[in-house]
């Protein structure tokens, strides 16, 4: 189906409207019922300082779990691009590997590191998200007989080889630092660390760069054709794949600096996009950052309300519901 | 690249030759008594506490209390302490919890390979009285060890004494702060709790992450501190506390450790209580 540009606008405000519903289920949801009229009322400064507060903590949540989503479902519609493969997704690459091991090297440089909140940890995460897609780019440049496959295997093996190094550093920390980290490892948006500064700033960053994505979907159109193709039809080809896969990397530190490692965002939301309105990459960046962030939000509501008052980590449920999914529709399109 | 792999093979293997030269095996004579390895600290710092400390062989990395234990060896963590270094050490007893952070696998590992192995329970004051006199009786200390247990008793019913007012109130214990931990059913704070006369707002058993917009508005009625986090930095987080709530900021050395400390964590508890005053 061709994209025309109202076909672009309808997607988009349906897929957004879809990211608001989210949002608004998870505002209303909560480890304490609250009825609909108090949350809206405290939203706008009503009610009690207790009920505002927890309102206001629920609202953060949210924002954060949504800006997580939609930075991983962008980065990984990016890096399935670039590597022209399916399975290509920020936490299977090696990046959020990456921005893990540079977050545990943080934290065994500053004991409870972890407790100082994004800050502390968003710069080091960052810093080693970068320093893995620099590598995958490098190995990339300097070696362009490995092919898509062979920087995709070469990304699960820097993916191993930070997990070790991850879970060496772990294993050698006290209780409860280790508890803090583990929760971290596996993705969550527990209280302490998040805050409105974390989230509008990654919101922001993710935004310029899901829409310098769009902006260039043409090029990483021709990409999708293959290397070849594109460079034959005058399409700087490597730069556009570098510039992508770094704009991916960076997508992958927003959301590992907020949440830590949530697995299968990055790998259902493309899909899922892609399914729902096709794979021009002028609007995928788009729909899988919309959709990632709206299915975040949910995993995330049911993560902390499932076992009320206790809390499970986001990245479990995303786990748990995104895997099936995966498996569901590769068996679907197989067929 | 075959050069550099055997380069780097053989410097690995002379990199542990000369570890486990300089960590060798039995180089500590006899003192005489019971060679003892504590896989806790709260299980260190009892053996001090029976005037046994002599005895100890071997330690975790987390023992750190008295300061005379940071010179014993260290066998690794709670976890997955080292058992072969545990055995060249030559204990004739390992000590372990069997509620706190330690295995089953490591004393199943140690008994397999002859060593006694003691593991105690310290899942409430009864318990761990209980285990201050089997300890105690091992290493022939019984009469410290039943004052220890007096002591310890005593303690927690001065805390019960000074709950005066809060009786038959809801309280939990928050544990960790990143993420908020709270200890439920069946821990050592839960039998704490029951002491007092209050119950344990945590129904869910164990230790869980629990959620902040429960503490704001579903509050407990007291809740007991400590998990170490600096003074404001609660409100800082939650943007309020919960009112009508009296929230006991308490040591957290002197709590968060299941052993002798604990009688000085008890005390410090009950004059917190009876200064308690809920939030406003």
């Amino acid at each position: 189906m061709p994209l025309t540009r109202r076909r672009f606008a309808l997607v988009l405000s349906a897929l957004a409207a879809g990211g608001a519903a989210a949002c608004a289920l998870s505002l209303l949801t909560g480890a304490v019922p609250v009825p609909p009229g108090e949350v809206l009322s405290a939203l706008w400064g009503g009610g009690d300082e207790a009920l505002r507060a927890a309102v206001g903590l629920r609202a953060v949540r949210t924002a954060s779990a949504f800006v997580t989503g939609a930075a991983l479902g962008a980065a990984g519609s990016l890096f399935q691009a670039v590597l022209r493969n399916p399975l290509a997704d920020p936490y299977i690459l090696g990046v959020s590997g990456g921005a893990g091991l540079g977050a545990v090297a943080a934290a065994a440089a500053a004991p409870l590191g972890m407790a100082t909140g994004a800050a502390g940890v968003a710069g080091p995460a960052a810093l080693g998200a970068l320093a893995a897609v620099w590598l995958l780019l490098e190995l990339d440049r300097r070696r362009p007989d490995l092919g898509r496959e062979g920087v995709l295997l070469l990304g699960v093996m820097v993916n191993a080889v930070c997990g070790a190094l991850i879970i060496a550093a772990v294993s050698l920390m006290r209780g409860e630092e280790m508890m803090s980290f583990f929760r971290w490892m596996l993705g969550s948006f527990s209280l302490p660390r998040l805050g409105w500064g974390e989230a509008l700033g990654c919101g922001a960053a993710t935004a310029a760069l899901v829409t310098w994505a769009g902006l260039r979907g043409k090029a990483l159109n021709l990409l999708l054709l293959g290397e070849d193709e594109a460079r034959a039809m005058g399409l700087a080809a490597a730069r556009t794949r570098r510039a992508a896969t770094a704009a991916g990397g960076l997508l992958a530190a927003c959301a590992v600096a907020m949440a830590g490692l949530v697995g299968f965002v990055g790998l259902v939301a493309p899909h899922a996009a892609r399914k729902l309105s096709g794979g021009d990459m002028r609007l995928l960046p788009f729909s899988s950052a919309l959709l990632g962030g709206g299915f975040l939000v949910l995993c995330d509501t049911a993560a902390r309300t499932v076992q009320r008052p206790s809390e499970l980590p986001a990245g479990v449920v995303t786990a748990l519901v995104g895997a099936p999914l995966f498996a569901a529709m590769l068996l679907k399109r197989r067929r | 690249m075959k050069k550099a792999i055997a380069a780097a093979t053989a410097l690995l293997v002379a990199a542990l030759l000369v570890h486990a030269a300089r960590h060798g095996a039995g180089k500590k004579g006899e003192r005489g008594g019971l060679r003892v390895v504590a896989l806790a600290p709260s299980l260190c710092e009892t053996v001090f506490a029976l005037g046994a400390g002599d005895s100890l062989v071997g330690v975790t990395e987390f023992c750190d209390r008295p300061k005379e234990a940071k010179r014993i060896p260290r066998v690794g963590s709670m976890v997955s302490p080292s058992v072969e270094r545990i055995l060249m050490l030559r204990p004739d007893v390992v000590l372990a919890t069997r509620t706190g952070g330690n295995r089953r696998e490591t004393a199943a590992a140690l008994e397999r390979a002859g060593i006694r192995t003691l593991a105690v329970d310290d899942s409430s004051i009864e318990a761990l009285g209980e285990a201050f006199a089997r300890i105690g009786k091992l290493l022939g200390r019984e009469r410290e060890a039943e004052r220890l247990r007096r002591s310890l008793e005593e303690a927690a019913d001065e805390a019960a004494r000074a709950a005066g007012r809060w009786k038959g109130k809801r309280a939990v214990w928050l544990v960790g702060f990143d993420p908020p931990f709270a200890a439920g059913r069946g821990t050592l704070y839960d039998d704490i709790t029951a002491r007092l006369g209050m119950t344990n707002a945590l129904e869910a058993g164990g230790w869980r992450e629990v959620s902040a917009e429960w503490l704001l508005l579903s509050p407990p009625e007291v809740v007991f501190d400590i998990s170490g986090a600096k003074p404001g930095e609660w409100k800082e987080r939650l943007g309020a506390m919960p009112r009508g709530t009296a929230w006991l900021a308490l040591p957290q050395d002197d709590l968060a450790r299941p052993g002798p400390g604990l009688v000085r964590g008890l005390r410090k508890l009950a004059r917190a209580l009876e200064e308690a005053k809920p939030c406003r």
